[in-house]
């Protein structure tokens, strides 16, 4: 709304004896965020992140941010899950065992063949899905390491405000190009409102 | 904050129409909204100290009825499926029907959500939230009939492939056992996809939480989501893989449910439409069910300036096609079983239109093919009022449909001396009834407590939510 | 890879005034239509002289194959191109003008199909056995085919033929089109506004009507090839092998517009992804359909129904009814799933290439095999004395007409809606993240 005006940013000091987690820098519409974040990312920063209360189109590529690769784990269980039902199937219903191990069980049903694969495919497609969806969640879970219930952007009172209306660039103290002066120089320079020292 | 919440939520929203064809069109979120406003609108339903009053009514309503599909089935299982009307040839009546049909509303969650998703249609973002709900909830309320239909409902375990003394598995070459497998699969997809969805809602909630009961119970669901772009990626790719797995969910479960009857010979029942026509009226009944809650929801929750009359014209576009549809294959029926010459066939349908249910056969076309003809005005389309009217009477007709689908094909079968009448019991009644109460009790639990609009989605389809279109197109969308 | 390149370059797109000097304009290539037209005649003359022998019966399948295969593919453009306009859709504006030139000539489908008519109508070459049920039909399926004689007789079939191509050049031609057509130099303004919202508001009938009119001109072109079988989704399963064809047209389409410098920065890889999408979401759509057919007539085994199936998945037609399910479902899948080849056009252009093979294929597969039930002959042979050269004559003669009748609808008209109101947001698409 308002990117040519400007900005007057607030800016917290780091107090002593405090070990320092990181910064976090506040700003109030996509458009600031955006341009602070191609600022960051061509510091060559790494362990830095873009908080926001919607995912921003275009931001994955303002950050430099790889795309994502959960389909391949998603292709791979809906494989399995398509195998799995083809082969219960075909185990259960299609075959008997002999000798101690668990039979299959051989229905005589309607004049068709003990193993008929056109009245296997439902059960085959549901399971890809079924599968492929759980692969999809929990994919997305393992990736994204949740739930994490700890994290060093919730030592700020502010940071409340990403779930609204607010948008956040935090930069860890453990990347390895942070420096307590200079990582903030570089911050205060862009067109956030809020510039916050996060301490343990 | 605490200024809007001593105000009753139905008193917080305006009307404003948004549904003028035009070329550039016209905002989907009404009265100039920003980004706080949204949470706010959405969040204060669940934060406000009391609920509308006709909340309180509908639920103490729906917990009585949920109490009575309690007594039904304690009866019914403690006596047998003699309480019910089946008779031969009828052995599937009501339990059967009812299944359809809550499976049928079940599918216009999952559509809204993936198909519309995936078809960029931004619309949906006002009600899907609402409509997954609904599908899982109207899926609870299918899966209860054929449990009990089964008979003895404690060894329903024997339909999963679990081994057991018998050593007998599942029949696979049975629709039913599709079914099984189709029902469970859809469930758990909509859980999945419902949940995950409403995953940075939950942390809107935690984060806005002031009671220590409210922080944790929010915080836990929501995970520990922080809004990070790093996980946005992952996020939004893995939902729109939830999207396009469910797409084909939604066609193949009740096409699944299509095949409990197609597959058979029997007339009326064994003709090729069936997987595609069952899932447009699932589509077509599942959508009246979605006008037919968001109308009195966003007037009580004051949702008015998300769930616009726009959304509604929309809706009730889709509502005439798929209706269309569903009167297509009604004519393809007909057609055939003319066209095929088989005398059993054709028979069959002359019974349905001229037969003991003709009632209920013309109770269907005329609410599924002639009723709904009404959305070709757009004045309907917009008038709170028709297009509620309209949604019941579809819901009827889809009802109906099943009925007719089920009961007047096996009442009349190949052999005229066992043909008979069905009459349902005042327990078929009573179960039908029940049903509706679990599906409101929790639906109307969902309102109050959970985010009853996708805050985050609203979010991003508004104009200041695209880097280089902020302060212009927000201006515009104001003007 | 370097296609895919170039055009992401552009993916931010440009203004309507950079379209109008990206050469949206046939020029030089409109000079094939009216030749194309010719050649049509000249090579149709050639088949049917050749053919001779048998009184052109086989003859008139391979014609009857070709010519719902061609068909379908402008149907499938009219569908699109109506279903677009309810929609209200902004994203397809650029790419709706050859959809509309295929919607616009469908048509002058009614004239290539003419040649079947009179075929009918004169009732002297055994193909729709209907036509002379006293003589072509025996036996206990002759009192079965005469309760349909309402409906399959020669004049009332003249009669929807008709209705059909009427409708056809109503919607197709001068609604659609035309109404396109005249934005293209109209002042912008609400005249011009008023012209869209008219194209929206009569595309919803106008889906309605051709898609029941296509689910007849199905029925009665291939499904009453055997009067005795029946299908309720046969309309549908024609719909989806329609839409495969049409998208994988528009696919190479718009590769051979591009790569004679039409159009080179207006349509981006973000269309060919869309396209690309469309076309894995009809081939899952069409294995859906098929599937759902072929498994409800297999599971019930009622001998009307199976007879259609038993033909085409015994003797010499197994392997094509393999390759159905194969080529024509579980290979395009897993093509088309990934994305990285719906933004490559080159590989995208080789899946359209496959899908139109195989959509003819399927053509062949629902039309050829009742040759052989209606003659007795059992090829014996293999698929490659079911075969003919008719059918290779026909391809070329129809296909002829086909792309004839769309260059002279194109003639000098803009190949893309310059003047449409939505044409400015239609060229900023992106739909990676949308």
């Amino acid at each position: 709304m308002s990117q040519t005006e400007a900005k007057t940013m607030t800016i917290e000091e780091p107090t002593e004896g405090r070990k320092l987690l990181g910064y976090l820098l506040e700003f109030d519409n996509v458009d600031d965020l955006t341009h602070g974040a191609e600022k960051v990312r061509d510091a060559g920063y790494s362990n830095w992140d873009c908080h926001t209360p919607f995912p921003v189109h275009g931001l994955d590529h303002a950050m430099g941010a790889k795309p994502s690769h959960v389909q391949w784990i998603v292709l791979a269980c809906g494989f399995t899950g398509l195998l799995t039902g083809l082969f219960i199937q075909w185990w259960m219903n299609a075959v008997v065992h002999q000798g101690n191990v668990v039979t299959g069980y051989q229905y005589f049903i309607s004049g068709k063949p003990f193993w008929s694969v056109p009245a296997n495919i439902p059960v085959m497609f549901e399971l890809t899905i079924l599968f492929s969806a759980f692969a999809s969640f929990f994919g997305m879970l393992g990736v994204n390491r949740l739930p994490q219930y700890n994290h060093f952007t919730m030592y700020s009172e502010r940071f409340g405000q990403v779930t609204d209306d607010k948008f956040f660039i935090s930069i860890s103290s453990e990347d390895p190009k942070f420096d307590v002066g200079k990582t903030r120089d570089m911050l205060s320079g862009l067109k956030g409102t809020y510039l916050e020292v996060l301490e343990d | 904050m605490a200024k809007t919440l001593t105000k009753p939520l139905s008193q917080l929203s305006t009307e404003l129409d948004n549904t003028r064809d035009q070329i550039s069109q016209p905002p989907l979120v009404t009265g100039g909204k920003t980004f706080g406003n949204i949470t706010e609108i959405v969040a204060r339903v669940a934060e406000h100290p009391s609920a509308p009053k006709a909340w309180y009514v509908a639920f103490a309503g729906a917990v009585m009825l949920f109490g009575l599909l309690f007594a039904m089935l304690a009866y019914l299982i403690s006596t047998g499926v003699g309480v019910w009307g089946v008779n031969t040839p009828v052995a599937w009546g009501f339990a059967i029907v009812n299944f359809v049909f809550w499976i049928g509303i079940g599918h216009a969650g999952t559509l809204i959500s993936a198909i519309l998703y995936l078809f960029r249609q931004k619309w949906r973002t006002g009600i899907n939230r609402f409509a997954e709900a609904m599908t899982i909830f109207a899926v609870f309320a299918a899966g209860i009939f054929p449990l009990v239909h089964v008979g003895r409902v404690w060894v329903v375990y024997w339909i999963f492939p679990i081994p057991n003394q018998q050593q007998l598995w599942p029949q696979f070459r049975s629709p039913l056992l599709w079914d099984v497998f189709a029902i469970t699969t859809y469930l758990l997809t909509s859980l999945l996809f419902w949940y995950m969805g409403m995953v940075p809602d939950l942390a809107t909630f935690r984060d806005r939480a002031k009671t220590k009961v409210r922080k944790i119970v929010y915080g836990l669901f929501a995970l520990g989501w922080r809004g990070s772009n790093r996980q946005w990626i992952h996020y939004e790719k893995a939902y729109l893989l939830l999207a396009a797995l469910a797409t084909p969910l939604v066609l193949s479960v009740h096409s699944v449910v299509s095949f409990d009857f197609a597959t058979s010979q029997l007339p009326g029942w064994h003709t090729t439409i069936f997987p595609p026509y069952f899932v447009a009226g699932a589509i077509f009944g599942g959508f009246a069910m979605v006008v037919f809650l968001a109308v009195p929801a966003r007037e009580l929750f004051g949702l008015k300036n998300l769930i616009t009359l726009q959304h509604f014209d929309h809706m009730n576009k889709i509502i005439m096609a798929t209706g269309m549809i569903v009167g297509y294959a009604y004519a393809m029926e007909f057609f055939i079983a003319w066209y095929g010459g088989n005398p059993l066939e054709t028979f069959t349908f002359e019974n349905r239109a001229t037969g003991p249910y003709a009632w209920a056969y013309w109770i269907m076309v005329t609410c599924n093919v002639f009723i709904p003809q009404v959305f070709w005005f757009k004045k309907a389309r917009t008038n709170l009022w028709v297009m509620w009217i309209v949604s019941v009477f579809v819901n009827i007709g889809m009802w109906f449909e099943r009925f007719v689908i089920v009961v007047s094909s096996l009442s009349r079968d190949f052999l005229p001396s066992s043909w008979d009448y069905y009459t349902p019991t005042w327990v078929d009644l009573c179960t039908l009834a029940g049903s509706f109460g679990l599906f409101f009790f929790f639906f109307l639990l969902f309102c109050r407590y959970m985010p009853i609009v996708a805050i985050a989605e609203v979010k991003g389809v508004l104009p200041e939510a695209h880097p280089g279109h902020g302060a212009h197109a927000a201006a515009e969308a104001k003007a | 890879m370097e296609a895919t390149v170039s055009a992401m370059a552009h993916s931010h797109g440009i203004t309507p005034e950079q379209l109008r000097k990206d050469n949206p304009f046939m020029g030089e290539l409109a000079k094939i239509g009216p030749i194309a037209l010719v050649v049509a005649v000249v090579l149709f003359a050639i088949g049917y002289l050749m053919s001779g022998a048998d009184e052109h019966q086989r003859f008139f399948f391979s014609y009857i194959h070709n010519y719902v295969f061609f068909t379908s593919i402008s149907i499938g453009a009219l569908l699109f191109t109506l279903v677009n306009h309810v929609a209200r859709a902004s994203w397809s504006v650029v790419i709706r003008r050859i959809p509309e030139f295929f919607a616009g000539s469908l048509w002058m489908m009614g004239i290539a199909g003419l040649p079947i008519l009179i075929m009918v109508l004169t009732g002297k070459v055994e193909v729709y056995e209907w036509v002379n049920i006293g003589s072509w039909i025996h036996g206990a399926e002759q009192q079965i085919v005469q309760n349909k004689e309402a409906y399959l007789n020669t004049t009332f079939f003249a009669i929807r033929y008709f209705i059909y191509f009427a409708a056809f050049f109503l919607f197709g031609r001068a609604i659609l089109l035309n109404g396109s057509l005249k934005q293209d130099n109209q002042p912008d303004g609400d005249e011009k506004d008023r012209g869209t919202m008219r194209m929206w508001q009569l595309s919803a009938p106008g889906l309605v009507f051709s898609f029941l009119l296509m689910t007849f001109f199905a029925i009665d072109m291939i499904m009453s090839l055997d009067p005795i079988w029946f299908s309720t989704m046969f309309g549908v399963y024609y719909f989806a092998g329609a839409m495969i064809g049409f998208f994988s047209t528009m696919i190479l389409m718009f590769k051979w517009l591009q790569s004679t410098g039409r159009l080179k920065e207006a349509v981006t890889v973000e269309h060919y992804h869309d396209f690309g999408k469309f076309l894995f979401a009809f081939v899952f759509f069409w294995g859906y359909i098929a599937f759902s057919q072929y498994m409800l007539i297999w599971y019930a085994s009622i001998p009307e129904e199976t007879r259609w199936f038993h033909i085409r998945q015994n003797a010499d037609w197994t392997p094509l009814s393999w390759l159905m399910l194969f080529g024509h479902f579980a290979l395009p899948f897993a093509f088309f799933i990934s994305r990285y080849i719906k933004r490559h056009n080159g590989l995208l252009a080789v899946g359209a290439v496959w899908m139109l093979v195989l959509h003819w294929l399927d053509h062949f597969y629902q039309v050829v095999p009742e040759y052989q039930r209606i003659t007795g002959v059992q090829p014996g042979g293999g698929l490659g004395a079911a075969f003919d050269i008719s059918e290779i004559i026909c391809l070329l003669a129809i296909g002829c007409f086909w792309f004839g009748a769309f260059m002279v609808t194109a003639g000098k008209n803009p190949i893309a809606p310059l003047g449409d109101p939505q044409i400015a947001k239609s060229l900023k698409f992106d739909n990676v993240k949308v």
